[in-house]
């Protein structure tokens, strides 16, 4: 079992607590997260998955109830240093346009660096790094104006501005939501590649079960701000009634297959990537 | 901590429906009626004119069923400035108001501070005045809802098309601002929340590291103001593709009717102003 | 048949993407370098008329004025907009910059427009007497975008010979000022005593070391920062003057109040003013500084 980095228990928040628009953001929510995985975070809108992200970095602290604890560091405490957390999970969110605001692209990426005060050598080469992880040229892009960049390449530079600081937790919050399908794979190679190549640890935040699916080796699933659902993503999209009750579908793959064994085939296992359900229809198909 | 969640929620004139006659009434009426008693506030400086005006906005508070304690607690916060700006009027006022020329007795001199009946007077009727416009406004804002105001002000400005000035025009500013305070304020929180995320103190560090926080809340600016002009960008091409031609010929799919509760609020307040007018120019004090 | 027009060119030569009006460094969408463009004589199409390119102007400052005044509501009613400065008063703000970016913008009418809707709100906010006034708290911010727009519209195209002209021609009147002062024997202000010559001598010092420093940076920056950065200390200094000195002529603040408040007041909020316009409208008009990249 590898080491646990984020460890979230019980969590409770109010939204706006003492006035008449308040309402229970998070009703006890859990999350674990190990090292060196990518794990998803689902639910429907207006479940908290929002919220319980900005714990993750210090952004909101647990002041009515649970503990929230990254890298061993227990939030609840007033001497938990934020700004170190903030350094270490990095958080990106998803609509890009809110988080460019330098007027040249080179100065927003290297925006991190520099606040960490590192050298000017330093920074400018993990502007490099970060550019080319996203998949951006740097000379070609360090002095364009950021608002004149097409959304793509926002996006794109907006997730280097967060890796510049090498988070060693990365959250991302509907970062592909949006985005056409080659866009989205795109990105999705981008952090398969952090994960294997630098050993990041990945929590993407999504409504879509097949991003998940391809992607994530866990999932916790968030309904009205409490755990629902937790374990391997094959765990969790198998219970298909318990995410039905809950608002969510299975991928589109687990749905086919459920459907065809509706239908009398006798297919065994739960696909939930293009790829198992192909391998699981070859499997009866051969004589 | 700020409170980021609570900028999506900016709360502009707050409504409290307590059903009295006052909120029933035509959101033109009201506004003729707060405009001209504004200025039936601004014109008075005697002791008696003003007494009069905040006993007659007292009665209409009343009338409206608004709490009083609740439009006093805003002004609990700036006692203290208050108190203190009413005594340096107090102590250096110099000479007499031009509005109501005749003999100021000095009532106390000491060095350079001096207390004389001018003196005295500004300070009073600057704190009537200040009660009279206070509960003035809250008569306005708390009867009428924001989208009864923007119709309101928009039917009002309609006649000056007819003279060449863009009245429709200037009413569409105010209802696309009120429409977009509260999309604004989420971005400003959604910008707030992913600089902190990159490590940016939101909290300022000090009085005399002014240009690093100017630096960092035009950080939070630049952001918004370019959204807004992506907005508004896309908000041009909108218009125009609804053929938007402006104000004229414009109807509206419900109208605004007048009823005599609003001729006779109207009058009332007509009838004041010049009530006000006349005591100005007599010899009351 | 087409009616014969001068129609500002509107489309980027490289990607032909729509351009918004007002001077363009570069195309928004493809990068390109937009400063060769030159107004084309062209005709408008079959069917449309010459008032309806004209309207389009208007849309856009209606639109302009009403998110701008939005933004000056959410400063007006959170504490964003507050900046802690080192002198005695509490906070400088920068609820009057909207007024003064609508007018650099967009023009004289739109900051008119938003300066009026700020001094409304601040009216209808205010807990002080002083600012319940909406004599001291309305009329005064009409001018705002006004005088920032008319100082914009006067500077941006200006060689930057007859800036440094203006620049020699301030120099002077501070060093003449100096000498005057430095000739009175000595001066009561705020029951201080001063000796003439100290402040004289003061004075002439101020004077030279801001001209030398802002002769450097005239001659580096692009002329529409400089524009849009005097623009912006009108702007505030207009706010500053116009607010106090009704305050004082309705009888609320004695003079000298008045001079304390603006100078510890006026003169941070004109420096934040300044940072953060040339900040915001050389965002959005693509102006580059000083070197044309990210300081890497």
């Amino acid at each position: 079992m590898n080491e646990v980095l984020i460890s979230v228990q019980g969590l409770r928040h109010t939204y706006l607590p003492g006035t008449p628009l308040a309402t229970p953001a998070l009703t006890g929510a859990d999350l674990v997260v190990c090292r060196g995985e990518i794990a998803a975070l689902i639910g429907p809108s207006g479940a908290g998955k929002s919220t319980l992200v900005h714990f993750l970095n210090g952004l909101l602290r647990p002041t009515e109830g649970g503990r929230v604890m990254i890298m061993g560091q227990d939030t609840g405490m007033p001497e938990c240093d934020v700004s170190a957390l903030r350094r270490r999970v990095g958080l990106v969110f998803q609509y890009p346009h809110q988080q460019l605001f330098e007027r040249y692209v080179g100065d927003d990426v290297a925006y991190g660096p520099r606040q960490l005060g590192l050298a000017r050598d330093e920074v400018r080469e993990r502007v490099r790094w970060a550019l080319r992880a996203v998949g951006l040229d740097l000379d070609a892009f360090v002095d364009r104006f950021t608002f004149s960049l097409s959304g793509g390449e926002m996006r794109r530079v907006a997730l280097a501005g967060v890796l510049a600081m090498r988070p060693e937790i990365l959250v991302l919050d509907e970062a592909t939501t949006g985005l056409d399908p080659r866009g989205r794979r795109e990105v999705h190679g981008v952090l398969r590649r952090l994960r294997a190549e630098w050993g990041m640890t990945l929590l993407i935040v999504s409504n879509d079960m097949d991003e998940v699916a391809d992607l994530a080796d866990r999932a916790t699933v968030l309904h009205q701000g409490c755990t629902a659902l937790a374990g391997s993503t094959h765990e969790v999209f198998s219970q298909r009634e318990a995410l039905r009750s809950l608002g969510l579908t299975c991928p589109a793959p687990t749905e086919i297959v459920y459907a065809l064994r509706q239908q009398g085939l006798p297919i065994v296992s739960e696909a939930i990537t293009v790829a198992e359900a192909e391998e699981a229809i070859w499997s009866i198909m051969k004589p | 901590m700020v409170h980021y969640e609570a900028l999506r929620h900016v709360t502009i004139g707050q409504y409290i429906p307590t059903g009295s006659a006052i909120h029933r009434l035509d959101p033109r009426t009201k506004l003729v009626a707060f405009s001209l008693l504004v200025l039936a506030v601004i014109l008075a400086t005697t002791y008696s004119n003003n007494i009069l005006l905040l006993l007659l906005v007292l009665v209409l508070v009343q009338l409206a069923r608004l709490p009083m304690r609740y439009i006093l607690s805003a002004v609990t916060p700036a006692l203290p400035i208050i108190i203190a700006l009413a005594l340096l009027q107090l102590l250096f006022y110099g000479s007499g108001s031009p509005d109501r020329p005749g003999a100021s007795q000095l009532l106390l001199a000491w060095g350079p501070l001096r207390i004389s009946t001018a003196g005295l007077r500004m300070v009073v009727v600057s704190l009537l005045r200040f009660l009279d416009l206070l509960f003035l406004t809250s008569l306005l804002t708390n009867t009428t809802t924001t989208s009864a105001l923007t119709y309101g002000t928009e039917s009002l400005l309609r006649p000056l098309s007819a003279i060449g000035l863009p009245g429709h025009e200037i009413a569409l500013v105010g209802a696309i601002a009120l429409r977009f305070v509260p999309i604004l304020g989420e971005q400003l929180e959604a910008i707030m929340l992913s600089q902190a995320s990159r490590g940016v103190s939101l909290e300022g560090r000090g009085r005399l590291r002014f240009i690093a926080n100017t630096r960092r809340l035009a950080n939070l600016i630049v952001p918004l103001f370019v959204d807004a002009y992506r907005r508004s960008e896309e908000m041009v091409l909108a218009m125009q593709a609804r053929c938007y031609r402006g104000g004229k010929g414009r109807t509206h799919l419900v109208e605004l009717v007048l009823v005599c509760a609003d001729y006779a609020a109207m009058g009332l307040v007509a009838v004041i102003l010049v009530g006000v007018i006349v005591i100005q120019y007599t010899s009351l004090p | 048949m087409a009616e014969k027009v001068t129609v500002v060119s509107r489309r980027c030569p490289q990607c032909g993407t729509s351009l918004p009006p007002g001077p363009l460094a570069a195309c928004p969408h493809c990068g390109a370098d937009l400063k060769a463009v030159r107004p084309v004589e062209g005709s408008l199409p079959p069917g449309v008329k010459g008032r309806e390119v004209l309207y389009e102007r208007g849309i856009r400052r209606i639109i302009t004025a009403g998110l701008l005044l939005a933004i000056t509501l959410l400063l007006s009613f959170t504490r964003v907009g507050f900046i802690p400065v080192p002198t005695p008063a509490a906070n400088a703000t920068i609820v009057h910059i909207p007024a003064i970016i609508g007018g650099i913008l967009e023009g004289s009418l739109v900051g008119l427009i938003v300066g009026l809707g700020f001094g409304f709100a601040s009216f209808m906010n205010a807990t002080i007497p002083m600012f319940k006034d909406p004599l001291v708290a309305v009329v005064p911010r009409l001018f705002i975008g006004v005088t920032a727009a008319w100082t914009f519209a006067a500077l941006w195209r200006a060689n930057k010979r007859i800036l440094y002209t203006c620049l020699g021609v301030l120099m002077v009147l501070g060093i003449l000022s100096g000498y005057e002062l430095s000739k009175q024997e000595k001066f009561v202000w705020l029951g201080m005593n001063l000796g003439g010559f100290a402040v004289g001598l003061a004075v002439v010092v101020v004077v030279a070391i801001g001209t030398a420093l802002l002769y450097v940076w005239i001659r580096r920056e692009d002329v529409r920062i400089v524009a849009m950065a005097v623009a912006a200390v009108v702007g505030s200094l207009t706010n500053t003057v116009l607010v106090l000195g009704a305050a004082v002529l309705r009888g609320y603040i004695p003079a000298g109040v008045a001079w304390m408040i603006g100078l510890s007041h006026g003169i941070p909020e004109a420096i934040i003013s300044v940072i953060v316009v040339v900040a915001v409208v050389a965002a959005l008009r693509q102006i580059g500084r000083g070197r044309r990249g990210a300081r890497l």
